[in-house]
């Protein structure tokens, strides 16, 4: 069940209903069951990793918590969160990243000359793995840090993982912030409501409107078997754009959900190509998954305590590693290189960068290409095909306004809203208290239109494929 | 209370006005609608002393019609004509603009323009009657006769023609979106069950119910051919006859008995199991008056594999449908010599 089926526009005020007319306990119990059966929708399947691997961090978490009570030194715990890391990456690992591996083997073996029979596991993977997998191992690791307290309740931890709204692409919740939500009353406020109709609104109009009408430009010309560059450029823009606003509609419509029950979600994304250099997309870009990347990767790596070329290994490592979180296959790993690359230049240069004599605009023009660039690695299906678009941009164009009509045409809406949000500091702009409550239906109204009568062809969430 | 009640109406109508005012800047941008007046396929139609007919230069959505109201680029003097009667399935319903049957045969003929003279609606004693003007405004050397049989099934039924109906009152542009969203959004099951239903209760005001189609309108759909046939050879055209194809096939699958019951909507008085026998008779009585006037004959309704991969619903063809069904004629015209006169001498039977 995904936020854009028509089940879902089913399940949820039936969920609304049921939770606003409940206490709070029960309120907690009611979420469970739902948010089970919002993620059994899927494949009821999935739920036994989701479960073993929750269980087992709770448990972990409960013994460690345990420890620190006692007043046992911090190398006591390190067992309960070796299991606790490895049950959940070898759950990742087998799920995500077998088959990549063994196909991988199998080709080098044979290349080698070595008979080698390929075997793979072919098992589905369950919807949001990459997530929850984060989500929990932050759980536990906080708790072996003494950074929080383990909670001893199973159901609301349960619940912090499982939440419906976050379960499948995020925003990855920090237990320290959700976990408390979870187990105290909430508070439900008018504001809370509006701010989150707002964001499932625009969520969707992102969605549904623009990424989905994208979508099928995007696949037409990055199923070219000969593109030229403008044909290249064209379907890089289309999948920037796309990428966007899939996975921030996405978030949004989380997030917005998450307000109306009284939650509050982490932001996501701010603004992210409005960025002028690497550091400033990634401050804006999944902010929850960069974030948990410094936190849990690149700081515990030596983050940028040695030398430069200790920064420079982590912050490649880190960004190797996040590009591989996003999928089993090299074009991951090259987009992480990439980003990699374009963080280290950064701040090998930064002086220059900081100094560089173009306004603002500009600077943010000049980086959106680059950005550009990497959705090319992103989303091209082979190293051949990242090499021919490459080349492309090399060889004579053939402008064809009739392709970057339809881009501007779907962008333009984002724009100027961006633009808003940009130039106020505030992403919640239809929220504003100054806006009348009748232009703020009229904007509803508008976007609900689009939405229902000119949204693209129904899409998968990018990001579920994570 | 009231006073919250109040805003909640206020707001309700703003957000049904701010909906319709979308649905009509949306229609005027895409396809150049009329801003004020109504906006659905009556836009196509103009009335004369036969009926309703295309409106020249009418434009509908994907459906845009020429100055003579066809469905069709403007008539290239320089090109011999072969001139396509018919009704929707002709005209083109699902295909996407450029991929009904007689804009793919045009494709695969060459030198010959292909006129699309169907339009939705029409039956087939309309077609016969506005004939002789067809003839003369497009003079085509070959004539594709695709009737569509079932509309004889309401000819007795249908009220006399009086001239053009009122213009219709304004409706609100939004209605017909939710209709079709809503249409969209329901499970199979329950639409066709509310078919049923409606079929059921319109049905008794129809007389008896039919098992085929009856005689005495088999008889008068043989009359209206052969008089179309004879027509066309009069004004020097070679008629080409085609027999009608659907979903179906010989039986209906059980799978596709609510794509049946769509069709029967229209024809309340046939039963369920009549369609395909009627569609047989009908195209029986094509093939034989074929073989009598020596008319050429491409047998669809032998030749179009079933199902919905070639049917959009129970008759209108998927482009893959259109394609190969304007292949079935290319084939029987495939001898002709476009750039002779006449171009096909002898058409093969």
């Amino acid at each position: 069940m995904s936020f854009n089926s028509l089940e879902f526009l089913i399940f949820l005020p039936v969920v609304l209903l049921a939770y606003y007319n409940l206490p709070h306990k029960a309120q907690n119990r009611f979420l469970l069951v739902a948010s089970c059966y919002f993620y059994g929708s899927w494949d009821w399947r999935f739920l036994f990793p989701l479960l073993i691997s929750t269980s087992i961090d709770y448990y972990c978490a409960v013994r460690m918590e345990r420890q620190i009570l006692a007043g046992e030194p911090a190398q006591n715990r390190k067992p309960w969160l070796t299991l606790s890391v490895v049950t959940n990456l070898a759950l990742l690992g087998f799920f995500k990243y077998f088959d990549f591996f063994s196909s991988n083997l199998h080709t080098l073996l044979s290349s080698l000359g070595i008979p080698v029979e390929l075997w793979t596991l072919q098992v589905i993977l369950p919807v949001g793995i990459s997530f929850y997998t984060f989500q929990a191992l932050s759980y536990t690791i906080d708790v072996y840090r003494g950074q929080i307290h383990a909670t001893d309740s199973f159901f609301d931890f349960l619940l912090c993982v499982l939440y419906f709204p976050h379960l499948v692409a995020g925003p990855i919740q920090r237990a320290h912030s959700l976990l408390p939500q979870v187990t105290q009353p909430r508070t439900i406020t008018s504001e809370g409501v509006v701010a989150g109709i707002h964001l499932i609104f625009w969520g969707f109009f992102k969605k549904v409107f623009i990424a989905d009408n994208l979508a099928p430009l995007a696949n037409q010309l990055f199923s070219l078997p000969d593109p030229n560059g403008w044909q290249s450029l064209m379907g890089v823009y289309a999948f920037a754009i796309q990428i966007y606003c899939d996975f921030s509609g996405y978030t949004d419509v989380a997030r917005g959900l998450a307000k109306i029950m009284g939650f509050e979600f982490m932001l996501n994304f701010n603004l992210p190509y409005f960025a002028t250099n690497p550091s400033d997309f990634w401050n804006r870009w999944h902010i929850s998954l960069s974030s948990w990347l410094r936190d849990y990767l690149y700081i515990p790596l030596g983050g940028n305590r040695g030398n430069e070329a200790s920064t420079y290994r982590n912050l490649m490592l880190t960004m190797v590693i996040g590009g591989f979180w996003h999928g089993a296959a090299w074009n991951f790993l090259l987009w992480g290189f990439y980003h990699g690359s374009l963080l280290i230049l950064h701040r090998r240069f930064r002086s220059a960068f900081d100094n560089f004599p173009l306004p603002r605009p500009l600077l943010i023009l000049v980086f959106f290409q680059f950005t550009c660039y990497g959705w090319l690695l992103f989303r091209a299906t082979s190293l051949q095909q990242v090499a021919g678009m490459t080349a492309s941009f090399f060889h004579p164009w053939h402008v064809d306004w009739s392709l970057a009509a339809p881009i501007a045409a779907y962008t333009l809406p984002l724009l100027v809203i961006e633009l808003i949000q940009y130039n106020s500091g505030r992403l919640d702009f239809l929220s504003f208290r100054w806006i009348p409550a009748e232009l703020r239906v009229v904007a509803y109204a508008t976007m609900a239109y689009f939405v229902v009568f000119r949204g693209g062809a129904p899409q998968s969430f990018i990001y579920f494929q994570f | 209370m009231t006073k919250l009640l109040l805003k909640s109406i206020l707001w309700s109508l703003l957000a049904a006005v701010t909906l319709e005012v979308c649905a009509r800047f949306d229609d005027w941008i895409t396809y150049g609608a009329p801003l004020l007046e109504n906006y659905d396929n009556g836009t196509l139609n103009a009335f004369d002393a036969i009926g309703n007919r295309g409106k020249p230069h009418a434009r509908y959505l994907k459906w845009q019609l020429n100055s003579l109201g066809f469905r069709n680029p403007e008539l290239d003097p320089s090109r011999p004509k072969l001139l396509c009667i018919g009704s929707s399935e002709t005209f083109g319903q699902f295909e996407p603009d450029g991929f009904e049957w007689p804009r793919q045969l045009e494709r695969q003929l060459t030198g010959v323009q292909v006129v699309n003279a169907g339009f939705a609606g029409e039956t087939f004693p309309t077609s016969v009657k506005r004939l002789p003007e067809h003839l003369a405004q497009v003079k085509p050397v070959v004539v594709v006769l695709y009737p569509s049989v079932a509309h004889y099934l309401s000819i007795p039924f249908m009220a006399h023609y009086h001239g053009p109906p009122p213009p219709p009152a304004p409706r609100p542009r939004m209605q017909a979106r939710f209709e079709t969203a809503i249409k969209q959004i329901l499970p199979e099951a329950l639409t066709t069950r509310l078919k049923q239903r409606q079929i059921e209760r319109e049905a008794p005001a129809y007389g008896p119910l039919l098992d085929d189609m009856p005689p005495e309108l088999v008889q008068r759909f043989e009359e209206d051919l052969r008089a179309a046939v004879h027509l066309i050879r009069q004004n020097g055209a070679a008629p080409v006859l085609v027999t009608h194809a659907n979903r179906f096939g010989k039986s209906v699958l059980p799978a596709e008995r609510p794509m049946l019951i769509s069709w029967r909507k229209f024809y309340p008085n046939l039963r369920e199991d009549g369609f395909v026998r009627m569609e047989q008779t009908m195209n029986q009585v094509t093939i034989r008056l074929a073989l009598e006037e020596k008319v050429t004959l491409v047998d669809a309704a032998r030749d179009m594999p079933t199902g919905p991969r070639y049917f959009a619903d129970y008759v209108h063809f998927t482009s893959e449908g259109a394609a190969l069904f304007s292949k079935f004629i290319a084939q029987a015209l495939a001898h002709c010599n476009w750039t002779q006169s006449p171009p096909c001498p002898r058409l093969p039977l």
